[in-house]
């Protein structure tokens, strides 16, 4: 089978705890996996990692081939990487709207010079981009706050806001760190509907989650994770089941 | 050649001490405290009005001008810090009013003493003592003693008394500090006082080597500060030998290069250590 | 009216300096204490060119704004790429040093007694020697300042430097190449400066370290915060309320040697009770500063 990103005994140490401990494991194009274990297990430092944020202290990770450890990242962010944060991650003091502009990739308006000598097809991709902003804006249902600053939004608002920026981005992997901690329950059911929709679009997801009755019968496979290490991994009611993972989360 | 090389050590004594003094509040507070370079000025116009003014005897005056240098450092954190790190402003707020601070205290200094240079020196300048070949004046060799004095102090004090173990528990991770029972504000006043004391007693070596006027600290202070990169922060022996670098470098390169180029010396010692060794050269890799 | 016209050319520098330095430390965060460094870059470059080569004034100034942007490029590359805030410290040791050669290095420029008799600049045929026709130019050069800040800020360019400044980690993982966003926007706005440094040179025809300390880059800064970082129009706001104040205080009756330092203590007053009390200055957004 043709492994899209694979994930090999990557390593992180913080001050002598393992946060990663030789974790490793794939993901086919197409899929929605969850990443679960209990709080400590090093799950958001993974996406720190994948993401660029943190450097690793052994192991690799390659994305079609392409390396991914050690190159800066924003480089990987744009090799077709998006992630949201567990604590939201906004650009506050702007509109919704531009939020969304922001996340568009590869925006010929972004760069100092072509800004100068390229003025008209700036202006022409930037009318694009405010179209594109406010269909991506529709689809979440926010098109009515889309003028407010975003710090304005309700919590489960601004988590779809951040999804949207996902959409925007483009990318082909989306690492989403908690996407429903704090959302209320009709919210829940937007935010998993979106879900489906980018799973169906042929996105690959890979979600951080705690609230897995919500969330457990949209995995296609779930990775059991704790003290950096992969326990287990496999279909949702095999985890379901699993002793170590029903040990783990007893203790 | 004897000349050179002792004015590298007292140069780079004084920039080591102008660093330490500033060490144990940037490593507390985290932001780039810049009125510490005016606390450096008051230190000599404290002098110069008790010993001056008041007619006060030095052995009076001088510690009392150390101690209303670090009175000075504790009313900036009482009025203007603290209040700011309750609030959780952003690093960006702290230097802007440290900013705004430094002009104030510097043009309070040139309104009362007035702009021009003042000394606090008694006598004529006295001819240097011969040294190994080189001249060096009494007051040059107080301030070599006093800085050794300073850094060994420093040393003890940071490894053995309750205080700067605190310190040193609160510089790396305010949190670990609170559960385990530190109370920070104190902690950190602490640090603005013995920070400040420190500038003042620079200034007042200064002072007395050199006279003074309201700005005389900023340069020293940059020193300072660029010392303390490449020394790495977290280590008083780099720091001394950060300085003891810049200094030499500064001595011998205005020695073949011309004295205009001196402090450009140093700029350029800080962008390579920026560019090749960010940590400083005893600082650990991040 | 003569007085007045000086005064408003005055404004104008200000509004120049304060509105480059707004887009390093009002949209994107980075606070520069070395801008009056880059100012005096850009002044002596113009004074020591026309007054040893003889070059015309627009030669000049084109000259100073490409070494304003090289000084630009030393400073910022080195500091920026860094994670940790060192740039900060090497804008200040970049402002001190300037200083410092500016006042030492007499054989080039002079030292402390300053360069004199500094040329009149010629635009096309246009013999620039009036007040007037210098209050021509200074609008002119606002105009021209005022929009580049403008077209920078109101972009897609502008929109990341504002996301940096808000959260670079967040800008990081949009994939945004955040160290390169700042450094361009501080040579940016060190080229800027030199706008300001040519005209000033040109229009008092005398220059000196003087004019250039680390007091005169914290009176930018305080321009920027008193009237709003992170506005367009704030620095405008600020520079007319700044320069004014003096006046102001000689119309009181005030001494000249008391209402330099007067002035002083207010700007820096203001700017320690603003971040206490007000850090969004007079028309500055509500947030820019605050966590």
């Amino acid at each position: 089978m043709n492994k899209w990103l694979t994930v090999e005994k990557l390593s992180k140490n913080f001050g002598g705890v393992k946060a990663l401990d030789e974790f490793s494991c794939h993901f086919e194009q197409g899929e929605v996996v969850g990443l679960i274990g209990p709080n400590g297990a090093g799950k958001t430092t993974f996406f720190n990692v994948l993401g660029g944020m943190l450097e690793a202290d052994s192991g690799s990770a390659q994305l079609n081939k392409k390396k991914l450890t050690s190159i800066p990242a924003h480089r990987i962010a744009n090799m077709g990487i998006a992630r949201t944060f567990q604590k939201l991650r906004l650009i506050r003091q702007v509109s919704v709207l531009e939020n969304v502009m922001l996340s568009f990739r590869n925006q010929s308006g972004e760069n100092l010079v072509s800004l100068v000598i390229r003025w008209s097809k700036v202006r022409t991709q930037e009318s694009e981009n405010y179209d594109k902003a406010l269909t991506i804006l529709k689809r979440v249902g926010l098109q009515e706050k889309a003028g407010d600053l975003a710090d304005t939004l309700s919590y489960g608002q601004q988590k779809l806001l951040t999804l949207a920026c996902c959409i925007a981005s483009d990318a082909d992997l989306l690492l989403l760190d908690e996407p429903l901690a704090g959302v209320s329950p009709s919210m829940i059911e937007i935010v998993l509907e979106k879900l489906r929709e980018l799973k169906n679009e042929g996105k690959t997801i890979v979600v951080i989650e705690h609230n897995l009755e919500a969330i457990m019968d949209d995995f296609d496979r779930v990775i059991f994770m704790d003290s950096g290490r992969k326990i287990c991994e496999g279909k949702p009611d095999e985890i379901r089941n699993d002793p170590r993972v029903i040990e783990a989360y007893l203790k | 050649m004897e000349q050179l090389f002792l004015n590298g050590i007292l140069v780079g004594l004084l920039i080591s001490l102008i660093s330490l003094s500033v060490y144990p509040v940037i490593c507390l507070v985290r932001f780039f405290h810049f009125a510490h370079a005016v606390v450096i000025a008051a230190g000599a116009y404290f002098s110069f009005l008790l010993s001056r003014c008041f007619g006060w005897p030095m052995g009076i005056a001088i510690p009392l001008a150390i101690l209303l240098s670090a009175g000075l450092g504790c009313l900036m954190e009482v009025a203007v810090y603290k209040p700011l790190r309750k609030r959780e402003a952003k690093p960006i707020v702290f230097i802007l009013a440290s900013l705004g601070l430094y002009t104030v205290l510097q043009n309070v200094i040139s309104l009362v003493f007035g702009d021009d240079t003042k000394s606090i020196r008694t006598g004529p300048v006295r001819e240097g003592l011969n040294f190994l070949g080189a001249r060096i004046t009494p007051i040059q060799i107080i301030t070599i003693v006093t800085a050794i004095v300073v850094v060994v102090g420093l040393l003890l004090f940071m490894k053995y008394t309750r205080l700067g173990k605190a310190m040193r528990t609160v510089a790396n991770d305010a949190n670990l500090a609170r559960v385990v029972g530190i109370d920070s504000d104190r902690v950190i006043m602490w640090a603005f006082a013995i920070g400040s004391g420190l500038a003042g007693l620079a200034g007042i070596l200064m002072a007395l080597d050199t006279d003074m006027t309201p700005t005389m600290g900023m340069r020293p202070f940059m020193m300072g500060i660029v010392a303390m990169i490449i020394g790495g922060k977290d280590s008083i022996i780099g720091i001394v030998l950060g300085a003891l670098l810049l200094a030499f470098a500064q001595q011998y390169g205005a020695y073949y290069l011309g004295s205009e180029w001196q402090d450009a010396i140093a700029f350029a010692i800080l962008l390579i250590f920026l560019l090749f060794r960010p940590q400083g050269f005893l600082g650990k890799k991040v | 009216m003569d007085y007045l016209i000086h005064i408003l050319i005055l404004i104008g520098i200000y509004v120049m300096l304060s509105s480059s330095l707004n887009l390093v430390a009002g949209y994107t965060g980075m606070l520069s204490i070395a801008h009056a460094a880059f100012y005096g870059v850009g002044a002596y470059t113009v004074a020591l060119m026309s007054l040893n080569l003889h070059t015309p004034f627009l030669v000049n100034l084109v000259c100073a704004i490409i070494i304003c942007g090289i000084f630009g490029a030393v400073v910022g590359i080195p500091s920026l790429r860094i994670k940790d805030d060192y740039f900060i410290i090497a804008a200040f040791a970049f402002q001190i040093i300037a200083f410092s050669v500016m006042n030492n290095w007499v054989s080039f420029t002079k030292g402390p007694m300053g360069l004199p008799g500094i040329p009149q600049p010629n635009l096309f045929g246009w013999k620039i020697s009036s007040y007037p026709d210098f209050l021509l130019l200074t609008v002119i050069m606002c105009v021209v300042c005022l929009l580049i800040c403008w077209r920078i800020t109101h972009s897609p360019y502008g929109r990341v430097l504002q996301a940096i400044r808000e959260d670079e980690t967040f800008a990081l993982s949009l994939g945004k190449n955040v160290a390169g966003y700042k450094i361009s926007v501080f040579v940016l706005g060190a080229m800027l400066t030199a706008l300001p440094g040519a005209l000033y040179t040109t229009y008092i025809s005398y220059i000196d370290p003087s004019s250039f300390t680390v007091d005169e880059s914290i009176f930018i800064i305080s321009i920027m915060i008193i009237g709003g970082a992170g506005r367009l129009w704030g620095p405008v706001l600020g520079a007319v309320v700044l320069v004014m104040l003096p006046e102001l205080l000689r119309f009181v009756g005030m001494p000249n040697s008391i209402a330099a330092n007067m002035r002083q203590i207010f700007y820096g007053g203001a700017l320690v009770v603003c971040m206490l009390w007000r850090p969004q200055g007079l028309v500055g957004k509500a947030d820019v500063l605050r966590k």
